[in-house]
């Protein structure tokens, strides 16, 4: 016997009392339905993200916040890191969680993290002023963004020839470059990374140019069909080159690691432009046909954000947001934590990992310098100082 | 193995075997975990977790007896027996039962779960269809009159504008569901909401066929200790894709189903939750392999 079979007589305000009650959750008392619900408190939607970090503490990535405490760390070939290798600038790739709004900011929760350099491989030469080094052959340029690794204290101008160093960064296909996010010392160097546009391809003699680099793909095997100049691709290469030429061990087209997911956004470089609504962002086709457009113009070269969702290797933009300026407003970094050293002295202070410098022009949001101590939990915001190995904070909260 | 015997009046009085005390223990405790961590993190003391224990070990004793058509007067002793409370307690618990909210399919989301699952309402390559407002069907008026006539397709229009699901064209003329933006809503009553009505069901059904002899719900799952980072996100990516097959094979067969009943004028008075799962985490250490 159906209990909630009610009497006639109630049946006629029914209809009305549901129909103002509404549309949601639970109306006790209306009768069946008739009708199939769903619903649980667990239906993930995949997002990818793809760049570079710009704050720690929950990981902050296009401007998400991903909580990275349940996620694997990995390298471009799913090899485990260490967290620690979740780095300010650092170029990352996360699957996670849909960002959802909560209040103030954006957050998701990180599945995986994959932490991919650009360039592995020794210093060539530098030029400090121009803020410009030759790495494996390529041209790495570095902006007010740029972060250095803490060893690194004098930016470009700690670079000694020969020395083997990580580059994580964008391949900005029109000034034939890596524009730098991150650039950190590199210790196993027993094969060298390199990623960028083919220059030229010759599939008889297997091998390509890139950037002041012959390489040679015997090793390769067979080749992908799609390979050609103008492809954008990340070759292994052996860390001794042979009469000038270096052999690659894996060849990847980086259009064709991207998987399909229903939100993807990405930060880089447009590496290949037709029109504003077909373009290619560090290698990836992008179709903004249906996007929606930001200030800014497209065109090759540029830092462009991409929201969308990615089918067939090719993202299909929901909005395009252009970056007219390097090392502008994006560049601003959040990182949350515990102060793990302090030196009052040099007016500079420790937070998962990251040296931060304070000055009299930093804001301490309701507390002061004088509560600076060891192991108190800190939230500062910030950009990366003259000497770009350190954070310069613009504001300073400390837990009390 | 001894079994835990079902209820009887001899079982008021008479404990379970020791093994069948211990089995029980160390299921309860796994159950209990979970609960446990909700009630922290959302800060509800032990206190009033304790009196909901005993609200709800009163009631299940109750309706224990009432399924054996026992009553009367030694009603309160028999509970105090059953449950291990003091008659005191049991009285003052008297006949409060537990919140059973029944959780009840409304216009809205079933509209969208329509939307999902209905072939009449995607393309043959299988992407779903943009709907023009009104008109005959395929329309967003039609979906919405199918589903319900109390309540209007304006209103569960804009109910689905302001939830963020679809998205009307620039002439307001067409609909178009947004596949992406269907997730669990931010809002903490309907995550209280299916956390009781899913997990509650799953643990009824599971309870039932521990219970009783005939295993009467199906409950099976699928697990595994060997998975790498990366094969459990292509996993993940699996379960997604047996949802929208479980959502496309079955939402349109009970449809029918009810639809029949409806047809030979039978009563509705029976309900069912079919649901799917995943959980996942890092195995845990081994303690031997910590105590090295």
């Amino acid at each position: 016997m159906n209990k909630r079979a009610e009497p006639r007589k109630r049946q006629a305000w029914l209809p009305v009392f549901c129909a103002a009650a509404l549309l949601l959750t639970q109306l006790p008392g209306c009768g069946g339905s008739g009708g199939v619900d769903s619903g649980g408190t667990g239906l993930d939607t995949p997002t990818l993200a793809i760049g570079p970090i710009n704050g720690l503490g929950s990981i902050v990535v296009n401007g998400v916040h991903y909580d990275e405490t349940a996620a694997g760390v990995v390298d471009a070939d799913g090899q485990p890191l260490s967290p620690s290798a979740l780095t300010l600038g650092s170029m990352t790739r996360i699957d996670a969680s849909r960002p959802l709004s909560t209040g103030s900011r954006l957050e998701a929760v990180a599945h995986t993290i994959q932490v991919t350099a650009a360039l592995v491989g020794p210093v060539e030469s530098v030029n400090a002023a121009a803020g410009t080094a030759t790495i494996l052959g390529q041209a790495v340029v570095t902006t007010g963004g740029t972060v250095f690794d803490a060893s690194l204290g004098n930016g470009l101008a700690s670079l000694q020839a020969g020395a083997v160093v990580a580059v994580h960064g964008q391949v900005d296909r029109v000034g034939g470059r890596i524009v730098a996010t991150r650039i950190e010392p590199h210790s196993s160097s027993n094969r060298y990374t390199v990623t960028g546009p083919v220059l030229n391809l010759d599939r008889t003699a297997m091998r390509l140019g890139m950037g002041l680099l012959t390489i040679d793909l015997n090793e390769i095997g067979s080749l992908p069909s799609a390979l050609g100049a103008g492809t954008v691709v990340r070759l292994k290469l052996r860390s001794t080159a042979a009469a000038g030429v270096w052999a690659a061990t894996a060849l990847s087209l980086t259009d064709q690691l991207l998987p399909d997911r229903d939100n993807i956004e990405i930060e880089g470089r447009v590496t290949a432009f037709t029109t504003a609504q077909r373009f290619s962002v560090d290698g990836i086709p992008v179709d903004a046909t249906a996007a929606s457009f930001g200030t800014g113009t497209v065109a090759l070269g540029k830092r462009v954000e991409v929201d969308g969702r990615s089918v067939a290797g090719t993202i299909i933009a929901r909005k395009v947001s252009v970056d007219d300026e390097d090392g502008g407003s994006d560049s601003a970094i959040e990182l949350e934590g515990r102060i793990t050293a302090l030196n009052l002295a040099a007016r500079t202070f420790v937070v998962r990992g990251a040296t931060v410098s304070y000055d009299d022009n930093t804001r301490f949001i309701s507390s002061t310098a004088a509560d600076l101590a060891l192991n108190r939990k800190v939230s500062v915001k910030g950009r990366p100082a003259a000497d770009r190995s350190l954070v310069q904070a613009t504001s300073v909260h400390i837990e009390l | 193995m001894p079994e835990l015997g079902r209820y009887d009046e001899a079982a008021l009085k008479t404990p379970p075997s020791p093994d069948a005390t211990e089995l029980l223990q160390e299921t309860l405790e796994v159950l209990l975990v979970p609960l446990a961590r909700l009630c922290v993190r959302r800060g509800l003391p032990f206190s009033q977790v304790e009196e909901l224990f005993k609200r709800a070990f009163v009631a299940a004793a109750r309706e224990a007896r009432q399924e054996h058509g026992a009553s009367g007067t030694r009603d309160i002793s028999q509970i105090a027996v059953a449950t291990g409370l003091h008659r005191r307690e049991v009285t003052r618990i008297g006949g409060a039962q537990p919140a059973r909210p029944q959780q009840r399919p409304v216009p809205a989301t079933q509209l969208v779960t329509r939307w999902l699952s209905d072939p009449g309402l995607r393309h043959r390559n299988g992407k779903l269809r943009k709907l023009p407002r009104q008109g005959p069907a395929p329309s967003f008026e039609a979906l919405a009159l199918s589903i319900t006539r109390h309540v209007h397709a304006r209103s569960l229009l804009d109910e689905l504008l302001r939830r963020d699901l679809v998205q009307l064209s620039g002439d307001g003329e067409t609909v178009q569901l947004k596949a992406d933006r269907i997730a669990p809503s931010d809002d903490m009553a309907q995550m209280y909401g299916f956390l009781a009505a899913n997990t509650g069901d799953h643990l009824a059904a599971a309870v039932a066929n521990v219970l009783h002899g005939d295993r009467r719900h199906f409950e099976q799952a699928i697990f595994s200790d060997s998975m790498s980072t990366e094969g459990l996100q292509k996993a993940r990516d699996l379960v997604r894709l047996q949802w929208q097959h479980l959502l496309q094979n079955l939402v349109p067969a009970l449809q029918d189903m009810i639809n029949q009943d409806r047809a030979d004028g039978r009563e509705a008075d029976q309900r069912i939750r079919i649901g799917l799962y995943s959980f996942h985490e890092p195995n845990p250490e081994d303690p031997d392999e910590q105590a090295r």
